[in-house]
C-alpha cells in the first residue's frame, strides 16, 4: 500500500469516525428534541385541561347567571387568551373529538326547540329565510323613503331633444365612416420617403449614364455603318431606320382628332343627359297609351293594375279605355 | 452628305418608339381624358341640376306656412290663360311646360304629356279658350282658380275646317298661380278636374255610401279623380298646395277578406313590381287618429312605408307610406307621397289630414256596408249567379252554381264569375270615356283588336265568316257581334286556349261578355249565359 493509500486509508477511517459521530450527535438532539416535544406536549396537555376546566367553570357561572336573569353574563371577550389558548396544529390533531350527543342545552329556549322533532324542518327554514328576506326588503323600502327625492332626480334621464334621433343617427354614420377610413387607410399606398426618392433617381441616372454610354457605342457604330454605305450590314436593328430631321419629329394628328372626338362626345353627352323623369311619368310610360289610367296623376292607378292583373291573370278586359286614344287617327298616341 | 446625328439626337431617336406605339399612346391618354370630363360632367348635371331646380322651389316653398297673401287679380291670371292657349295653338307644348315653376314635378311631367297628347291628336287646326269659373282661392302665397278649357279641331284634319264639323273638349282643371320676382304672374301647378264635380277646394270630402269624410285643413286642395283613371270606386288626391306633398284616398272592395297588413304589403309588392328602385318597408299595426281611443269593432288598418332612394336624391328620395283601413267589407286606401325633406318640414300638416279622416259609420252589418257603394257608385247588385244593374237595365243571368263577384276596378260595372274546373266569366259596362261623344263600331272595334293583340287571341277562322261574328243589329237597337277568340300564345300553363267574347254596342254604354270554360260544357254555359244578356 503505497502512502497515498495509507494516507486516504487513514482519511478514511478519520471521515468514517467522523460520521458516526455526526451521526450519533444527530441522533442524540433529535432524541433531546423528541423528548422537550414530549415534554411541552405533556406540559400542554396540562395547560389545556386546566384551562377547560376553568372555561368550564365560566361558563356555568355565565349560564346560572344566564338562568338566574340577572342579565349580568359576561360579554367581555379576551382576544390575547383567545389566541393564547388556540391549539397549535400538532396539537390540533390530538384534540378530543367533541361530544355531540351529550352537549348540555345552552338555554331553556334552545333545549325547547331542539327537543321538537321540526326544529331543522325544511318548512321552517324557508319560512325563516322569507321572514329574513321580507325584513330585508322592508328596510330597503325605508332606505329608500329616507333618500330625498332631489337626489334621486340628480340620476333621472334628461329629456330627449327634437334633434337627438338625427344627431344619433348621424353621429352613428360618421363613426361608421371614420371606421371605414380608418380600415381602408391600410390599403393606401405610404407617400415615399425622401430618401427613397432621392435613391431611386439616382439610380434612375445611372442607368441612363450607362445605357448612353453603350448606345454611344452602337449609334458610333451605326454612323460608321451609314458611312461605309447601304450595301454596309446593320450593327443594330435601331440602326435600321432611316433618320432625317422631317422623321424625327413626332407626329401629333390621331392626338388632336381624338381629342375632337371625345370633346364631341362630352357635347353630346351633356346635351342629352337629363335627371330621371318623375314617379308618375315613368309608371305612366309602361302602361298602354289605349288605358285610361295611363294618364293618371297618382302612381295608385298602376299600383292597382297590377294588382287586379295578379289576381285575374285571364283576364282581357281589365282596365278601361283612353277615350283619346280611341278617337286618334294616329297609330300610338301618347 | 447627311451630317452626322448629334449625342443627344442620337439618345432621342434610341428612345423613339415606333409609330403603333405612340398611337396606342395617344388613344389610351385620350380615352383617360374623355372618361374623366364625362364622368365630371355627369356628377355636376345630377347635382347642380337638382341644386338648381330645388332652389327656386326651396326659396318658395319656405315662405309656406306664412299668412295666406290677398289672392291674384282674376285680369292678371286671365292674361296667363291667354298666353298658355296661345302656347297650345301652336302646338309647343315644351314652351307651355316651361312657363311653369312647378311645386310638383310629376304633376307637371303629366300635364306636359297631356298637352302634348293632346297637341298630336288636335292637329294644327287646334283652337282652346280658356275661362275661370268660379273666384280664386288663396292658399299661403299662392292663388288657385279652376279654369275650363274648350279645345276644338276639325273631325278629319283637312284645310278648310267646317266649323259645323268639330271635335269638341271639355276640360277643366285646377291652376295655382304665384307673383314672381319681377311682378309677373308665375304658374306653379296644374291638375286635371272632372268637369262634371262640383269644386271641393278645402271642405270636407264627404261620401256616406263609403262611409267615411276627409279634408277640410287649411292648405289642402282637394281634387277628385276619374274613376276610369283610378280604377277605384272613388278617390281623390288632395294636394298641399305651395310643396310636393300629396295624399291619395282609393275606395276599394278587395276580391277576398284579407289582413290589414296583409292588403298593405300587396300593394307595397306590387309598387316595388312595377318600380324595381322602390325599397319595401315593415308593415307596422296603425289606427286612423279619430279613432285611436276608441277603435270602431271589425276595424283592421295597418301601414307600411316604401322608399324610393334615387328619386330625386337632392331632397332624400321619394317616400311613399301606404296606409290601409278595412271595415265593413270596404278597403280605404290612404297614400301619402313626397320627397322625404318635405314630408318631416310638413309632417304637421300631413297629420292633421289624417285627424280629418273618420268612418261616419261604425255599427253597420257588413253585408250592407259594402253594398251601399257598389249600388251608389255602379248600380248594380248580384243575387246568387245573377246581376242586375237598374241604373243601366242591365241583366245577365250566370250559369248555374257558378260565384259572382264584383269587380268594378274603373269600368262602369264589372262582374266576375268563377265556375268549377277554373271556368270563368266576365260581364263589363263601358260608359263613353271622356274625349268621345259616344260609343261606334269603329271605336269598339279598336277597343277590341288592341286586346286581342296584346293577349294574342286570333279568332276562329270558321267562326269568323259565321254571321254572328260581324256586327248586326239587334232587337233593342244595339249592334252586337259574338266572336270564339284562339289563343297564340300561352302566358301560362293553365291559359285557356279558346274563348268566347259576346260585344253589345249601345250609345252610351259599350257591354262585353268574355269568358272560357275548361269544359265543353262550361263553355257551352257561358254561351246560355250570353243569351241571357239584356238592356231595358
Amino acid at each position: 500500500m503505497s502512502v497515498h493509500d495509507e494516507q486516504n486509508s487513514d482519511g478514511g477511517r478519520g471521515d468514517k469516525r467522523r460520521g458516526d459521530e455526526r451521526r450519533g450527535d444527530e441522533r442524540r438532539g433529535d432524541e433531546q428534541r423528541s423528548d422537550e416535544r414530549r415534554g411541552d406536549k405533556r406540559r400542554g396537555d396540562e395547560r389545556r385541561s386546566d384551562e377547560r376546566r376553568s372555561d368550564e367553570r365560566r361558563g356555568d357561572e355565565r349560564r346560572g347567571d344566564e338562568r338566574r336573569g340577572d342579565g349580568k353574563h359576561s360579554q367581555h371577550f379576551d382576544e390575547v387568551e383567545a389566541a393564547r389558548h388556540f391549539p397549535s396544529e400538532e396539537e390540533w390533531l390530538d384534540l378530543p373529538a367533541p361530544d355531540l350527543g351529550s352537549e348540555p342545552a345552552s338555554s331553556p329556549e334552545s333545549s325547547a326547540e331542539a327537543a321538537t322533532p321540526e326544529a331543522t324542518s325544511f318548512a321552517d327554514r324557508v319560512m325563516r329565510a322569507r321572514e329574513e328576506e321580507q325584513a330585508l326588503d322592508a328596510q330597503l323600502a325605508d332606505l329608500h323613503q329616507a333618500l330625498p327625492n332631489d337626489l334621486l332626480q340628480q340620476f333621472t334621464a334628461p329629456t330627449p331633444s327634437k334633434s337627438f334621433v338625427e344627431d344619433t343617427v348621424a353621429t352613428v354614420m360618421n363613426d361608421r365612416r371614420n371606421r371605414w377610413q380608418q380600415m381602408l387607410s391600410r390599403y393606401v399606398a405610404p407617400e415615399p420617403s425622401p430618401v427613397f426618392v432621392s435613391r431611386t433617381l439616382t439610380a434612375l441616372r445611372r442607368g441612363e449614364a450607362q445605357d448612353g454610354a453603350q448606345q454611344d457605342d452602337h449609334t458610333q457604330t451605326a454612323a460608321a455603318g451609314r458611312q461605309a454605305g447601304p450595301n454596309s450590314a446593320p450593327h443594330s436593328p435601331r440602326a435600321q431606320l432611316p433618320y432625317t430631321p422631317l422623321t424625327g419629329k413626332r407626329s401629333n394628328w390621331p392626338v388632336f382628332g381624338l381629342i375632337a372626338a371625345a370633346a364631341a362626345a362630352i357635347l353630346w353627352l351633356q346635351l342629352t343627359d337629363a335627371a330621371p323623369a318623375p314617379l308618375e311619368l315613368r309608371l305612366a310610360d309602361q302602361a298602354s297609351p289605349a288605358v285610361a289610367y295611363g294618364n293618371a296623376t297618382s302612381p295608385m292607378a298602376a299600383i292597382l293594375a297590377r294588382v287586379a292583373h295578379d289576381e285575374e291573370p285571364f283576364s282581357v278586359f281589365d282596365a278601361p279605355a283612353d277615350g283619346l286614344w280611341l278617337v286618334s287617327t294616329t297609330g300610338d298616341l301618347r | 452628305m447627311i451630317a452626322a446625328p448629334t449625342r443627344y439626337q442620337a439618345h432621342v431617336a434610341t428612345l423613339r418608339p415606333t409609330p403603333r406605339q405612340s398611337l396606342l399612346q395617344s388613344l389610351l391618354q385620350c380615352f383617360a381624358v374623355a372618361l374623366l370630363a364625362t364622368t365630371a360632367a355627369a356628377q355636376e348635371t345630377e347635382t347642380t341640376r337638382g341644386n338648381r331646380g330645388s332652389g327656386g322651389r326651396n326659396s318658395d316653398q319656405n315662405n309656406y306656412g306664412k299668412q295666406a297673401t290677398a289672392p291674384i287679380p282674376q285680369q292678371a291670371i286671365e292674361k296667363l290663360l291667354a298666353t298658355l292657349d296661345a302656347q297650345f295653338v301652336k302646338g309647343d307644348f315644351a314652351a307651355y311646360v316651361a312657363l311653369f315653376q312647378p311645386d310638383h314635378m310629376g304633376s307637371l311631367a303629366m300635364l306636359g304629356r297631356h298637352v302634348q297628347r293632346l297637341c298630336a291628336l288636335t292637329g294644327k287646326e287646334r283652337t282652346r279658350s280658356s275661362k275661370i269659373i268660379g273666384s280664386p282661392m288663396a292658399y299661403a302665397n299662392r292663388t288657385v282658380v279652376r279654369v275650363r278649357h274648350i279645345i276644338e279641331w276639325p273631325r278629319a284634319a283637312t284645310k278648310k275646317a267646317n266649323a259645323t264639323d268639330k271635335h269638341r273638349l271639355v276640360e277643366d282643371s285646377y291652376l295655382a298661380v304665384r307673383t314672381g320676382a319681377n311682378g309677373s304672374i308665375v304658374p306653379t301647378f296644374a291638375i286635371e278636374m272632372p268637369p262634371k264635380m262640383n269644386c271641393i277646394a278645402e271642405r270636407k270630402f264627404r261620401c256616406p255610401p263609403c262611409n267615411y269624410e276627409i279634408g277640410g285643413v287649411q292648405g289642402f286642395l282637394c281634387v277628385p279623380l276619374r274613376r276610369e283613371q283610378a280604377l277605384a270606386l272613388e278617390a281623390a288626391s288632395f294636394y298641399l298646395i305651395g310643396t310636393d306633398v300629396v295624399c291619395d284616398i282609393h275606395v276599394l272592395i278587395p276580391s277576398k277578406p284579407k289582413n290589414a297588413q296583409v292588403s298593405v304589403m300587396t300593394l307595397a309588392t306590387a309598387f316595388a313590381k312595377v318600380e324595381p328602385s322602390a325599397k319595401v318597408g315593415l308593415p307596422s299595426a296603425w289606427l286612423p287618429p279619430m279613432h285611436k281611443t276608441d277603435p270602431p269593432e271589425g276595424m283592421d288598418s295597418a301601414r307600411v312605408v316604401v322608399e324610393l332612394p334615387n328619386d330625386r336624391p337632392e331632397a332624400g328620395g321619394t317616400r311613399t307610406i301606404f296606409h290601409v283601413v278595412q271595415f265593413g267589407g270596404l278597403q280605404h286606401i290612404l297614400l301619402v307621397r313626397s320627397s322625404a325633406k318635405s314630408l318631416q318640414k310638413h309632417k304637421a300638416e300631413v297629420e292633421s289630414l289624417f285627424k280629418s279622416y273618420m268612418l261616419l259609420e261604425v255599427d253597420c252589418e257588413e253585408a250592407e256596408l259594402a253594398a251601399r257603394p257598389l249600388r251608389h257608385h255602379t248600380g248594380g247588385m248580384i243575387d246568387g249567379a245573377k246581376y242586375s244593374n237598374e241604373r243601366y237595365g242591365v241583366e245577365l243571368t250566370g250559369p248555374k252554381k257558378w260565384h259572382a263577384a264584383h269587380r268594378p276596378g274603373g269600368s262602369m260595372f264589372r262582374v266576375h264569375w268563377t265556375g268549377p274546373n277554373g271556368s270563368q266569366m266576365w260581364l263589363i259596362g263601358y260608359s263613353v270615356p271622356s274625349g268621345m261623344d259616344a260609343w261606334t263600331t269603329k271605336t269598339a272595334d279598336r277597343w277590341l283588336s288592341h286586346h286581342r293583340s296584346r293577349h294574342h287571341l286570333e279568332p276562329d277562322d270558321k267562326q269568323a265568316a259565321s254571321k254572328e261574328a260581324k256586327w248586326h243589329e239587334g232587337a233593342d237597337s244595339s249592334w252586337r257581334r259574338t266572336c270564339m277568340l284562339m289563343a297564340t300564345e300561352d302566358k301560362l300553363p293553365s291559359s285557356p286556349a279558346r274563348r268566347v267574347m259576346h260585344v253589345q254596342l249601345y250609345e252610351d254604354l259599350l257591354l262585353i261578355v268574355d269568358g272560357f270554360g275548361a269544359t265543353k260544357a262550361d263553355e257551352a254555359a257561358v254561351r246560355t249565359a250570353i243569351q241571357t244578356l239584356k238592356r231595358h
